[in-house]
């Protein structure tokens, strides 16, 4: 439409604000909002907080990780999680059934989801191929009308073991204890604890970490971005020479950050001891005023990264490749012989396959799983999680679930000990946090619905 | 007064962006005169009416110069509204009518005709009743004037597209005191009898003193309700002349006619070996909207560089898009003389068949992805190329996919900052030249190219065109080349295929006369084959 | 012949309404499944009727204007509520009678109108930056507005506005309370009400000459004034029955004319239609009027005996006379029928017309020089604004208000109702909606000891009241999908525009 585009005067301050608007207003509010709790937190439990946001992003990973295949294969957003999340819960119930235990019984329960949800993701995936453009809302629907399918289906399935079934009366119960079966089954794989005494000292190297983050940004500004350029009024040997520099650039730039990324590293990390003093000049210090200690679920945060790892290279398999074209132009996929439909078939049994092992390890960390109504709930965060990492409801990658669980998970995580210290005021049982919740996770939505729905009244 | 001229337009001339596109026009039209608006696609019909509308396109480039004179005084059309006020209508190509609506609520879209009431008289006049009455009242009047017998109450969707039209036209003619109408290429979706209805009653308008400028392609039928005729070409103005002083044959001249500077095909023409055919079309249809393809037969010679022209909206697009399965198509396409699985775009594509869309935005590229993705994407899918090969599972293979990037964004010159750089960022011409790599990474032996420079600037489509060339000379690739712009395919195409109404007009050599190439354009010559074997 | 022609007919009367035919049956074996007094459902369903209907017909604006259904009148539900809490602190703080009972109600509706119009603009501008996602936008705009809501009420509340009132603050000081009882309650409801003996003829005569207004008109049609001449008996009807019941509880003996007269008009009035019909054939005759005037008709006779006839059993006896001295809240009643009057009323105005067309089509409206986005906002508001006054009449007949819940599900639940009368995505009206209401809440009030009756266990039913609400919106939508599908594929077949040459030069 422009034809005649203006020459900024100061195109620093431009690009600074074309970053913005990559990052999205929404997703910097909710950003510096982390990052104003993390201030905040910092002399606060700050073992705890650590494991209990790790625990929560290792919880919620899988979750998020699956609205990837949905998104990138044209559905949307996956509002039809709870469908999902009743695969896993029945996978989770067959293997309580059994009476499995640990690892194992984590695994029988992941493999019967995986068995229940594919077919349900089949299901699932015609149903969204009939209603084009209404995916969301009806996936929403569909989720919470097979979600109160389940709880008459809850009434009525044939367990038989003590720790499922109400001692009397029909049906199961509304939570099943999963400790004696495979609770923290994944969590307790090479878990990470340790402890601190009242009195101890703990050094957090922030000072380290802003100085890392700073001359990472400064690097990558000056070395590696891409700079707009006018392509097409260039001479050729310009255009050339201006390629190789870049090459160049980009090659001085990556080395440099790797470079004082290990720098930093070893300065915040390294028990070398004429480091020390520069080290506690740049470490936050923080004197413990009680017991306490700091646990990492190692085995379940190496199992999202498993996940990621293996969604990673899905996307990059020739199947992967087909169906995100399909989800991102379809009319470009037909025309090189894709199946659309089929594509977008394999997107929904993907993410609904991944939202039944989700549960799993969502349940197993939890200690219960929880049936009836409970699924409903698991709807929006995930979305929401996605969406803060970056994700449009048109594109998703994985870092995009990584940086998204960290921030949402993050937040809420924080939340509650900061409003905790600072609102205790407030009664009657109220979490302000909770607000915090909704109004973040169905903000970013909103934000993401408007962002798409304007390309579409373009069409 | 014989010359009291209604609509005067006088040295009419527009520039997008530096880029005359109107330079100098004339038009002239007097009460109760039907006014033919000829010239090919491009040719600056579009934006000659966008001026007279006020559309904003035209406003906010920089507007027009030369001036507009209505019953000789001048005016400024500021907006399609003020130009509504000035009693021009228009009556557009594609339908404005809402299909749930009674044929009476379409005509008075907007416009209803309203009586106060007790809530008006508060709360302002959006909530005046509508006055049913008097609507279908009107509504009889303005059907009548276009000789139109209907039901007022019939819902518009139960009626049949023929009707449409006149819908269309009785709406433009319920507006006061309406002084010019224009009709757009009102004749091209309605068959043979509803259009002569129409002409019928284009002429009764033209009896009560209503100016009509008629915008067509058919010439017959210039000849047969036209009083004068304005032709444009590329912009300027060729003539304004009295339908009665030509014939068909001079306005397709002037049409068409330009100086082409042939290319050197000499000494290939008879290379080819007729009964040496890679793809055969057999009573082939394609069911693509705007662009019907009806019972074509058609045969390609091997090594053969075969242009498809014509007027758009005439089928041209369709071949190409039927034949790769990209609309429904139906009959026979032979290829090496076995039958194509047709509407089956996969297996088309295995065969070696590749195809170069003419929209690259949406069918060609993925915008969001790299230009390296782009163009191995579909050998990468078809051929299970530049991929590390597990059969079940395929991971794509980053060397291969870079060495045959790089090679290509050399040889094509594509300006870019590297393999990596998202497509949409490329300008329309690299984008193009991404396309054409793309159908190349298949290896083809039959390739489809549509519209290959459309919007893409000069040095560019030079590329490209030449690249075409060299792919048909030096390494054998059967071309079928379609193309709305006849110069370029008279100067790289071996034969050229003119296609008219979705059938096949004529086949002619790129050196035939442009009178020929004009009729053929716009049907005559089919139009009169077929009333030789009726 | 003509036995086959009518058999057709109903058959497409019955493919047309499947959605309603459906949810009657269920209803009906719910009913006989639960066991429950007839005098209890309807008393229940009568007052629900006055709750609800209000509710339930500010969808239909946004579904004529083809924003589907309105998930954000949440959000003017909110507007009410915030009406309310003033209204309600107020009241306590000054201990002044004008805060309460229908005073009370009153200016809490005044302060209500600026609040949702705004609100409703600001969802209106919202929506109209997510076409074609309208639903799940204004859903999640629902929940949205809800974190906002709860911030106001929770933080702001108690800290940056100062209200001192035990009645309604958390003890801290800060917050609002979960649940406070409203001093408007039931301040519509008690402004004018009658019980059923009385009410029920009166309103179904109402109804018989509602619908036997069209068969007048065509009996008079091509005579002089034939228009007027057929809404006399109407009006007469109308305002005879309107002057009894307006005359109080116990009205002189004279009154009781009016009553007769009213009656007797109606009665006139099925006679005509009779003969016409038997005269002019059934050609131009609705069904569904017919079968409306019939239950009608049932329903007064079996009002009319049931004050006569002596059953026998003193069960029996008490529970007909417990079903005739049901109250029935006419002043609701009548705030809902001037609903439905407005809802037709703006149909047949120019803004209606406009309405209707951007329901139809966007690109056309746009075409005709019609502003989409304003049209789109007026019905946004339209609809926020009836949603407010639809629940400030909601919770004065609860009578308290839980703050953080009270608007959480009113948009399902209306949505469902709306869609269990008939409706769809893309087409509602006001009959639709009421009797929607009617069979909605019949199933909901008698599905729990239904359901104790099957599962010996009545709290169940909530998941079947879930699934019930979830289905129905589900498949309405996926419905509504398809068909959108379908008709897009069709739309497609229209001829291409010529591409401008300003478009190609890029």
């Amino acid at each position: 439409m422009s034809s005649e585009p203006k020459k900024p005067k100061n195109s620093t301050l431009v690009e600074i604000k074309k970053v913005i608007s990559n990052i999205g207003i929404s997703r910097l509010i909710v950003a510096l909002f982390f990052v104003f709790l993390l201030c905040m937190t910092a002399k606060q439990e700050v073992p705890g907080t650590i494991s209990n946001v790790l625990t929560r992003i290792g919880m919620h990973g899988v979750l998020v990780l699956c609205m990837v295949p949905s998104i990138r294969s044209g559905l949307g957003p996956n509002f039809a999680v709870p469908f999902g999340i009743l695969a896993g819960l029945l996978g989770g119930l067959i293997a309580v059934q059994f009476n499995m235990t640990g690892l194992g019984g984590f695994a029988v329960a992941v493999v019967c989801a995986l068995i229940i949800s594919f077919p349900m993701g089949l299901l699932f995936g015609y149903l969204m191929n009939r209603v084009k453009n209404s995916e969301m809302m009806v996936a929403t629907y569909f989720g919470y009308a097979m979600v109160a399918i389940m709880c008459i289906g809850w009434l009525l399935l044939p367990f038989t073991n003590n720790a499922i079934t109400w001692s009397m009366g029909k049906g199961l119960r509304n939570t099943i204890n999963l400790e004696p079966y495979f609770g923290n089954a994944l969590n307790n794989i090479g878990a990470i604890t340790k402890s601190y005494n009242a009195g101890d000292t703990m050094m957090i190297p922030v000072g380290v970490l802003v100085i890392w983050l700073v001359v990472s940004i400064v690097l990558y500004w000056v070395f590696i971005r891409t700079r707009d350029i006018d392509l097409d009024n260039m001479k050729d040997e310009e255009l050339a020479a201006y390629n190789k520099t870049r090459k160049e650039r980009k090659k001085t730039g990556i080395i440099s950050v790797a470079l004082i990324t290990v720098v930093c590293a070893v300065l915040a990390f390294a028990d070398i001891g004429f480091l020390h003093g520069i080290r506690s000049a740049l470490s936050v210090h923080i004197t413990f005023k009680s017991n306490t200690s700091m646990e990492i679920p190692t085995g379940m945060l190496v199992f999202l990264v498993l996940c990621c790892f293996a969604m990673w290279l899905f996307n990059k398999s020739k199947t992967g490749i087909s169906m995100a074209a399909a989800g991102s132009n379809p009319d470009c996929a037909r025309a090189s012989g894709i199946n659309i439909n089929k594509q977008r078939m394999i997107g929904a049994t993907m993410s609904i396959m991944l939202s039944a092992v989700g549960i799993l390890v969502y349940a197993q960390s939890f200690g219960f799983l929880q049936l009836y109504n409970a699924p409903l709930n698991m709807c929006f965060p995930p979305i929401a999680a996605i969406l803060i990492g970056g994700a449009s409801i048109k594109q998703a990658k994985i870092s995009h679930v990584l940086i998204g669980v960290v921030l949402f998970q993050g937040i809420l995580t924080m939340g509650p000990t900061i409003a905790g210290r600072y609102l205790s005021g407030l009664g009657d049982g109220m979490d302000p946090t909770e607000i915090v919740r909704i109004i973040i996770t169905n903000g970013i939505i909103l934000y993401a619905l408007t962002k798409a729905g304007g390309a579409s009244s373009e069409e | 007064m014989g010359d009291a001229y209604v609509l005067q337009m006088k040295n009419i001339g527009k520039e997008y962006s530096g880029n005359p596109v109107l330079k100098g026009i004339d038009l002239k039209v007097k009460p109760g005169e039907i006014h033919a608006l000829l010239g090919e696609n491009g040719a600056g019909k579009s934006t000659l009416m966008n001026v007279l509308f006020g559309m904003p396109v035209i406003h906010n480039t920089g507007g027009y110069t030369g001036e507009i004179c209505l019953d000789g005084e001048k005016v400024h059309i500021s907006s399609p509204k003020h130009a509504m006020d000035l009693g021009i209508g228009m009556v557009h190509q594609e339908f404005m009518l809402i299909p749930g609506f009674a044929v009476y609520e379409n005509l008075k879209l907007n416009r209803e005709v309203t009586k106060p009431n007790a809530v008006s008289r508060v709360a302002g006049k959006s909530y005046e009743s509508l006055d049913n009455g008097q609507m279908r009242a009107d509504t009889k009047e303005a059907l009548d004037k276009v000789g139109m017998d209907l039901d007022t109450d019939e819902m518009v969707g139960e009626l049949p597209v023929g009707h449409m039209q006149f819908l269309e036209i009785a709406r433009e003619i319920d507006k006061k005191g309406v002084r010019i109408l224009v009709f757009d290429e009102p004749t091209a979706v309605l068959n043979e009898t509803e259009a002569s209805r129409l002409l019928e009653s284009m002429k009764r308008l033209a009896g009560m003193g209503i100016a009509i400028i008629f915008i067509t392609h058919r010439l017959q039928e210039v000849i047969d309700v036209c009083d004068t005729v304005t032709i444009l070409r590329d912009g300027s103005l060729v003539t304004n002349c009295q339908v009665k002083d030509t014939d068909a044959v001079q306005l397709a001249e002037m049409m068409v006619g330009r100086n082409v500077s042939y290319s050197d095909i000499s000494g290939r023409v008879d290379k080819f070996d007729d009964s040496d055919i890679v793809l055969e079309f057999r009573n082939f249809s394609v069911d693509m909207p705007g662009e019907q393809v009806k019972n074509i037969d058609l045969k390609v010679r091997r090594g053969e560089i075969i242009g498809i022209g014509g007027l758009a909206g005439q089928g041209k697009l369709g071949i190409p898009n039927g034949a790769m399965g990209l609309y429904p198509a139906s009959g026979e396409l032979l290829y090496e003389g076995k039958a194509l699985p047709l509407n089956h775009t996969k297996k088309i594509l295995e065969k070696g068949i590749s195809f170069l869309s003419e929209d690259r935005k949406k069918i060609g590229l993925i915008l969001s992805e790299s230009i390296e993705d782009n163009m191995v994407f579909n050998a990468m899918q078809i051929k299970r190329e530049y991929l590390f090969d597990f059969k079940l599972f395929s991971f794509r293979n980053n060397k291969k996919i870079a060495e045959f990037a790089d090679q290509m964004i050399h040889e094509f010159d594509i300006r870019c900052v590297g393999r990596k750089q998202q497509v949409q960022n490329l300008s329309g011409g690299n984008q193009q030249k991404v396309c054409l790599a793309k159908a190349l990474a298949l290896n083809p032996k039959v390739l489809f190219v549509s519209e290959p420079t459309r919007g893409i600037d000069i040095g560019a489509k030079k590329l490209v065109l030449d690249k075409l060339k060299e792919l048909s000379w030096n390494q054998g690739i059967t071309i079928i080349l379609v193309s709305s712009e006849l110069m370029e395919l008279r100067s790289i195409c071996d034969r050229i295929v003119i296609v008219c109404g979705g059938k096949v007009a004529d086949i002619l050599s790129p050196r035939e006369d442009d009178a020929k190439f004009g009729l053929a354009m716009a049907g005559t010559k089919a139009e009169k084959e077929a009333e030789k074997t009726s | 012949m003509k036995n086959n022609s009518k058999f057709a007919k109903a058959g497409s009367f019955a493919k047309k309404n499947i959605a309603a035919i459906i949810f009657i049956l269920i209803a009906i074996i719910c009913y006989s499944l639960s066991g429950m007094k007839p005098s209890y459902v309807i008393q229940q369903v009568l007052l629900r009727l006055g709750q609800n209907s209000f509710l339930v017909l500010a969808l239909i604006i946004p579904i004529i204007a083809g924003m589907g259904l309105n998930f954000s009148i949440t959000v003017g539900a909110m507007a009410a509520q915030i009406a309310i809490f003033f209204v309600t602190n107020w009241a306590y703080q000054t201990q002044s009678a004008v805060f309460s009972g229908f005073s009370g109600f009153l200016i809490a509706l005044v302060m209500l109108i600026p609040l949702s119009l705004f609100f409703g603009f600001l969802a209106g501008k919202l929506l109209n930056k997510t076409k074609g996602q309208e639903m799940i936008a204004g859903m999640i705009l629902g929940f949205f507005a809800t974190g906002i809501y709860m911030f106001f009420f929770l933080i702001i509340i108690g800290t940056v506005i100062h209200i001192d009132n035990p009645f309604l603050i958390i003890s801290g000081g800060v917050g609002v309370k979960n649940t406070f009882d409203i001093t408007i309650a039931s301040s519509l409801d008690n402004l004018f009400n009658r019980k059923l003996a009385v009410a029920g003829p009166y309103i179904m005569c109402l109804f018989i000459l509602h619908f036997t207004r069209k068969i007048n008109f065509k009996f008079f049609e091509g005579k002089k004034h034939g228009k007027l001449l057929s809404v006399i008996p109407f009006l007469a009807g109308a305002a005879s029955m309107t002057a009894y019941m307006l005359a109080g509880e116990k009205p002189a003996d004279f009154m009781i004319i009016f009553y007769y007269l009213g009656m007797a008009i109606a009665v006139l009035s099925i006679a005509l239609s009779v003969y016409r019909i038997v005269k002019f054939k059934k050609e131009d005759l609705k069904i569904s009027a017919v079968i409306a005037v019939a239950v009608c008709l049932a329903v007064i006779i079996f009002f009319q005996a049931l004050e006569y006839v002596n059953p026998g059993s003193k069960a029996a006896l008490d529970e007909i006379k417990a079903i005739l001295k049901v109250r029935v809240p006419m002043s609701t009643y009548l705030a809902i029928l001037g609903l439905c009057l407005f809802n037709t009323f703006i149909l047949k105005t120019k803004i209606g017309q406009n309405l209707r067309t951007v329901g139809q089509s966007m690109s056309v409206a746009t075409a005709s020089g019609i502003n989409v986005n304003k049209v789109r906002i007026y019905a946004i508001v339209l609809s926020t604004l009836f949603a407010g006054i639809g629940q400030l009449i909601y919770l004065q007949c609860i009578g308290s208000l839980q703050t953080y819940a009270a608007h959480n599900n009113i948009a399902l639940y209306s949505v469902a109702a709306l869609l269990v009368g008939g409706a769809s995505v893309t087409k509602a009206t006001n009959k639709q909606a009421l009797f929607g209401i009617i069979i909605f809440h019949t199933i909901l009030i008698v599905l729990p000891s239904a359901v104790g009756t099957v599962f010996e266990d009545a709290q169940n039913s909530e998941y079947f009241r879930a699934f019930m609400l979830y289905s129905v919106i589900c498949f309405s939508l996926i419905s509504y999908a398809v068909a959108a599908k379908k008709k897009k594929s069709k739309a497609a077949d229209g001829p291409e525009q010529e591409k401008l040459p300003s478009e190609e030069q890029e």
